[in-house]
């Protein structure tokens, strides 16, 4: 399951610290996953679960002063472990082989230059040979902006937020990459804006076989979009599965409490569930599981040591409890006070995400 | 409480909002709100939608008395809250309340959480210091914030989630009836914006509070809100019960919203192109006719050249639609499966 015949990028391992005063923090621990060519990856979890930092370790997206890759490797098809680059080798892999686009693309255009030159620029870099304007127009055009000479002279404030994602997109695809870093690349756009980005990431992958590596809270975007999904809890990975199978038959008890907190437009009477307690601080994360404080089936095992990957179909799942019968009911019985909830008494009044340092 | 118990509403009454604005280097004048009634009674939950640009936080804004209507008028018990007297805008300040988006913008960092808190007590209600501490500690337990580890903490210390749940807790401290929230869950996880809703919920049936909900996920929608008012360019183009907007929607820009919601459910990949086409117009020259027909999957020759009348289907739902009937009945091209058959 870490490895895929046709696997385009494989990390394995992964783990990723940050600095600080007091020593390195572990934001990632031990991640690994595999995306395969054509195919579209879901990394999914709450804000300071590490999905971003584990994005941003794959396309080398921090400064070494700030995180280091700890351990592990990230092996690209037809290059090899892309951690052993220096950063003037990897800035060549950037783009040509990996593109990335992310939640507000105003903060990655630049205000001073017109759509047209950035773009451009994005064509230079790579060494593009051709006519830059044509190019520029043709792939302007794909991304479903016509009218590419006149949007080319304008300024990224001109334009909408829809529109902007779609320049970003343009220039992050214009080295001609196989894989796409998509980070909540929909999040903060309207609704009906965000479809049609969708849409066209889709699109993308069928016309291009592109792969693209979707990092989302939303299962929403999850089930519409990807062929297979990493949830990630605490820096781990904690569940690997089909999409199909990860919706119908979950078999992490966070899995499970993600998608009982997703509401939907059409269901009546929705239960407002929210799993109790906190994600833990990256300083003081528990042993064994890391989800035990939280988990109403946990036990002693659970507490103490980190559980395995339990084989289920292409995937796993990271849980001493992964077949126990209780599991598709586990919330409903911690509500029900049938399973208790907070092993270490942790009150149903603490709290949430914790900001990644 | 108020000297009209007949009419304990908050009401806004065919509402304009105008701006005058410079565009492309000449002035224009941009209507964000363009002739908008909408009546919220106690204890109802209203959820207000449409896209950015739909002026549905300008209308949140006039319903708070933070902006007056250029045309119109907002009632409170009956009574213009542009023409209250000083006592009078001193209850209404205090009876109608707002929690924002932002709250990193919207509390004081250099002050403390309890202090935060405080301030309506001692302000609007005109407790002393002693009876407001006690009363600080109830209403941040209630939030699910235990005072003790919280009270004295600045903004900047706490999460996303615990800052809206601050807010919330100084809403609350005075004692409002209504609470506008402008996309207040919309920042916040799955999680925790469930715990948050649920906080707000629970208020809601202990205190006979009303809430307007402005937001843009129909999601929460679905979860809270009694009925449901949607906005397009400035105009309600549908409103009714919950369950009839969302569950047969009557307007083909309600279709639309709920067709580009992505469904938590892969074996109904609905999520498909040009369910709307392009972008929302400008304010400054709407569409003649109906403002949705430059964008409508079925618009018609009529669409272009008449403003549709509301049609009232007397099940408390209304949509300004020509063809009404037909979106309801389940006619368009809105999804993938729907066009597909």
């Amino acid at each position: 399951m870490d490895t895929s015949a046709t696997g385009l990028l494989d990390v394995r391992d992964l783990s990723v610290a940050v600095r600080s005063r007091r020593g390195p923090i572990g934001l990632v621990d031990r991640v690994s996953l595999s995306i395969g060519r054509g195919e579209i990856v879901g990394l999914v979890g709450e804000s300071g679960c590490g999905k971003s930092m584990t994005a941003a370790a794959i396309g080398r997206l921090f400064p070494t002063t700030a995180a280091r890759i700890t351990g592990g490797e990230v092996m690209l098809e037809g290059t090899g472990d892309l951690t052993n680059l220096s950063d003037r080798q990897f800035r060549k892999i950037r783009g040509a082989r990996i593109g990335m686009i992310f939640q507000d693309p105003s903060t990655y255009l630049d205000p001073l230059m017109t759509i047209g030159r950035q773009v451009g620029e994005a064509l230079q870099a790579h060494g593009y040979e051709g006519s830059r304007e044509d190019r520029v127009a043709e792939l302007l055009a794909m991304m479903g902006l016509p009218d590419a000479a006149q949007l080319s002279t304008r300024y990224p404030h001109e334009l909408s937020g829809g529109q902007r994602q779609r320049v970003l997109i343009a220039a992050a695809l214009a080295g001609e990459p196989d894989l796409l870093i998509a980070d909540e690349p929909s999040t903060a756009l309207d609704v009906t804006v965000q479809a049609e980005i969708l849409v066209l990431l889709r699109e993308l992958r069928d016309d291009l076989g592109l792969s693209i590596l979707m990092i989302t809270h939303d299962l929403g975007v999850v089930a519409q979009m990807c062929d297979r999904v990493y949830v990630m809890y605490a820096g781990r990975v904690v569940e690997e599965r089909d999409v199909y199978e990860i919706f119908k038959d979950p078999r992490h008890p966070y899995t499970l409490g993600l998608l009982a907190g997703t509401l939907s437009p059409e269901v009546r009477d929705q239960e407002l569930f929210a799993i109790p307690g906190r994600v833990p601080d990256p300083r003081a994360m528990p042993e064994g599981c890391r989800f035990h404080p939280r988990c109403p089936l946990a036990v002693q095992e659970c507490r103490e040591k980190e559980p395995p990957k339990q084989p289920l179909g292409e995937g796993f799942s990271a849980c001493w409890k992964y077949d126990d019968p209780r599991l598709p009911r586990a919330w409903q019985l911690a509500e029900e006070h049938v399973l208790p909830v907070g092993f270490e008494g942790i009150p149903a009044t603490s709290d949430d995400e914790v900001s990644e340092p | 409480m108020s000297a009209d118990q007949a009419d304990d509403r908050l009401v806004a009454e065919d509402v304009y909002r105008s701006f005058k604005v410079t565009s492309k280097g000449r002035k224009a004048v941009l209507t964000a709100v363009n002739g908008v009634s909408l009546s919220i009674s106690p204890s109802e939950t209203v959820a207000l939608v449409g896209e950015s640009g739909s002026g549905k936080s300008t209308l949140g804004r006039m319903m708070l008395g933070l902006d007056q209507p250029t045309e119109g008028r907002v009632l409170y018990q009956g009574r213009d809250v542009n023409a209250l007297d000083r006592a009078q805008w001193r209850d209404f300040r205090r009876e109608v309340q707002v929690i924002f988006q932002d709250t990193g913008s919207s509390l004081n960092p250099r002050r403390s959480i309890g202090d935060s808190v405080e301030m309506p007590l001692l302000y609007n209600l005109g407790l002393d210091r002693r009876e407001a501490r006690a009363r600080v500690a109830d209403l941040l337990d209630t939030v699910g914030l235990p005072p003790d580890t919280f009270i004295n903490r600045s903004p900047l210390e706490l999460s996303g989630g615990q800052r809206q749940r601050v807010s919330i807790a100084r809403a609350m401290a005075s004692e409002p009836r209504f609470i506008v929230a402008d996309e207040a869950v919309s920042a916040l996880d799955v999680s925790v914006r469930a715990q948050v809703l649920k906080v707000m919920k629970e208020i809601q049936h202990s205190r006979q509070l009303s809430y307007l909900f402005i937001t843009h996920d129909l999601g929460v929608v679905r979860a809270i809100a009694d009925r449901v008012v949607v906005m397009y360019l400035g105009e309600i183009v549908e409103s009714g019960p919950a369950s009839i907007v969302l569950e047969q929607p009557s307007h083909p820009y309600t279709r639309s919203l709920l067709a580009a919601a992505p469904r938590p459910d892969p074996t109904m990949r609905t999520l498909a192109r040009a369910q709307v086409k392009g972008e929302i117009p400008s304010p400054i020259e709407p569409p003649l006719g109906c403002r949705f027909h430059t964008r409508c999957p079925i618009a018609r020759d009529v669409c272009a050249t008449t403003v549709p009348a509301a049609v009232d289907f007397g099940d408390g739902s209304l949509a300004a639609c020509h063809f009404a009937d037909e979106v309801r009945s389940g006619a368009g091209p809105w999804t993938a499966e729907e066009r597909s058959a």
